[in-house]
């Protein structure tokens, strides 16, 4: 097949919806794939109301109209034999999929996160090459034999991370308050949180206790119902907030006004909240666990061990001591750099270089 | 052990290390630093409110109980819930008596973060004695006109509810009735396909006795599908 005169390469995501990860990651990359000056497209078979970007039915998708496909794998689909024959080369973009056994058994979830680790294991022979979003993924996408491999961090535009605050409404009076965004789910681990504020109180450190808000959907009811017994059990039933996902007005205003950002995540294949925490400057206590020293970088102060006694332990340093908190503010500020749209739109160009697709517009004529 | 890993070339990991590790020490000299286990399988009786809405949305003991361990971050006595019941029952409005716990001496002690000011204040002035009874008859005849517009609204509620029903209903007739006709349809059509089928066999079969041949004796269908296989 020959290639259009100005390379097509377009993207396919199962589902794309307003406020999603992936998504976000998606539209992030189309941005930069034009901006290289590529013809691009995606393409996705569920596509869900209020996201303005327009993507386009997979039905439409031909592999004659395609000269590289950017297929982007989270979860396991039943879609899959449509994409693998498509006649054009394809580069599969992982995000990672957490592990089943943190899932409900044959719950849906469950389902799908074995079935898409299945599928990653007996596709590489069926792509040209792999971008990970991060190390953890890459060094995965390694040890499944895919050729070609990048380091790619294409989820974060960080020019969309600003704009309208609002302070929500559930949240009165002016208590100083940690920060914790993602699904209530086991791998999560919010009941080491939970505990460690239950310490923070008890080591009387600071001068005025703070609430912690756990931001982020439910995903498992189950671990839910546990993490609510836990907060009565320790009496912290006034100072746990669990409200949700937040808009992003209010989620801005959160992270613009916490005194801190907590994470004791187990599993993350690449943790977009820290980046996140650092655009808004506020310092991050986490464990070092899975891909979250990767992600985190000089951003925050990482407990090597799971122990909520030294996470609380160490907030109660960075929030009494403005030179940790200065430091690590200035550790976040570097690693932004990494996430940078032009530090990306330079790693993508030579990647894709590297796959015969040389970018149509030289980057010193790029328009923004 | 260290405690943390050295990921800033900014900051001074021996003497932050240095720094946790004594306040660790302090603490665990001083208190019990070990919570209970965490249950994984733990569950509350009802969920725990989080908000003045939920709560609200509670009844009797529900709301009592969710209310002071909302307010006082405890469960509340038998004597105690038994008293607030009656002031429920007795026609005193939820949200004033969920300002009665959050600025009671013990509530505000526990400073739960809701703000309830005004209805703290409203609750006072109705437990004042004359003034009180006054206050109550005043605020009664307030919530009348207040009362007749969410009848009004659920009566205009209703009516819309009412309308949407009869035009899904009409709908749904419709469909029922265009089913019918297609299947009425659709029988016919088979009908002459099999009446035109019927009549091309015996025309066949006029052709083949005409050339001499007999066609073959039709098999049971069961051999059919065994020799399929």
């Amino acid at each position: 097949m020959t290639m259009a005169p100005v390379p097509r390469i377009h993207q396919f995501s199962l589902t794309m919806s307003a406020g999603d990860g992936v998504s976000n990651g998606v539209i992030f990359t189309r941005k930069l794939l034009r901006q290289l000056g590529f013809e691009s497209e995606i393409y996705s078979l569920h596509t869900y109301d209020k996201l303005e970007t327009p993507v386009r039915p997979v039905a439409e998708l031909s592999g004659d109209d395609c000269d590289l496909l950017l297929v982007h794998h989270s979860m396991g689909h039943d879609y899959a034999q449509k994409i693998n024959r498509l006649a054009c080369a394809k580069v599969l973009v992982y995000h990672n999929i957490t592990p089943h056994h943190y899932f409900p058994p044959q719950s849906h979830n469950y389902i799908y996160a074995q079935k898409g680790r299945e599928q990653l294991a007996a596709w590489p022979g069926l792509y040209r090459g792999a971008i990970g979003m991060s190390k953890l993924n890459s060094a995965e996408l390694d040890a499944c034999g895919y050729r070609d491999i990048a380091t790619l961090p294409l989820l974060v535009d960080l020019d969309l991370l600003g704009g309208e605050e609002r302070a929500p409404n559930w949240l009165n009076g002016n208590n100083p308050f940690l920060l914790s965004v993602g699904r209530l789910v086991d791998n999560k681990r919010q009941h080491l949180l939970i505990e460690a504020l239950w310490h923070l109180k008890k080591q009387g450190q600071l001068a005025e206790p703070p609430l912690l808000v756990l931001v982020g959907g439910t995903t498992n009811d189950h671990y839910r119902a546990a993490l609510e017994y836990r907060i009565n059990e320790l009496g912290l039933n006034s100072q746990v907030l669990l409200p949700g996902k937040c808009p992003d007005p209010e989620l801005r205003w959160l992270y613009q006004h916490a005194a801190a950002f907590w994470c004791a995540s187990e599993h993350e294949g690449f943790c977009m909240p820290l980046v996140e925490a650092a655009y808004f400057q506020l310092p991050v206590v986490a464990v070092a666990a899975s891909n979250i020293p990767g992600t985190l970088g000089e951003s925050g102060l990482l407990i090597e061990q799971a122990n909520p006694m030294h996470l609380a332990a160490a907030t109660a340093t960075v929030l009494n001591d403005s030179a940790v908190r200065a430091a690590l503010v200035a550790g976040a500020k570097r690693n932004l750099q990494r996430f940078h749209p032009q530090t990306l739109l330079r790693q993508l160009a030579g990647y894709l270089q590297q796959l015969g697709f040389a970018s149509p517009r030289p980057l010193e004529h790029r328009v923004d | 052990m260290s405690l943390l890993v050295r990921n800033n070339p900014d900051l001074d990991f021996d003497d932050l290390e240095a720094q946790i590790s004594a306040q660790l020490d302090r603490y665990q000299e001083r208190e019990n630093t070990q919570p209970p286990p965490f249950d994984p399988d733990g569950t509350l009786e009802g969920a725990l409110v989080e908000s003045l809405h939920a709560l609200y949305q509670l009844d009797d003991e529900y709301f009592v109980d969710q209310g002071f361990r909302l307010f006082l971050g405890r469960s509340p006595s038998q004597g105690e819930c038994e008293v607030y019941i009656q002031r429920l029952r007795s026609g005193v409005p939820k949200s004033h008596l969920a300002a009665a716990l959050r600025y009671s001496a013990e509530g505000s002690k526990y400073n739960a973060p809701f703000g309830l000011r005004k209805q703290w204040f409203i609750y006072a002035l109705t437990r004042l004695p004359v003034v009180g009874v006054l206050m109550e008859n005043l605020l009664a005849l307030a919530g009348l006109g207040r009362l007749k517009r969410t009848l009004l609204a659920m009566g205009l509620e209703n009516r819309r509810q009412f309308a949407e029903l009869q035009r899904e209903l009409d709908d749904a007739r419709q469909l029922a009735f265009r089913l019918r006709h297609q299947h009425q349809e659709l029988q016919s059509r088979m009908e002459i396909n099999v009446a035109t089928l019927v009549k091309k066999i015996d025309q066949l079969e006029a052709q083949l006795s005409h050339q001499g041949c007999q066609p073959a004796p039709q098999q049971p269908l069961e051999q059919q599908e065994s020799g399929d296989q």
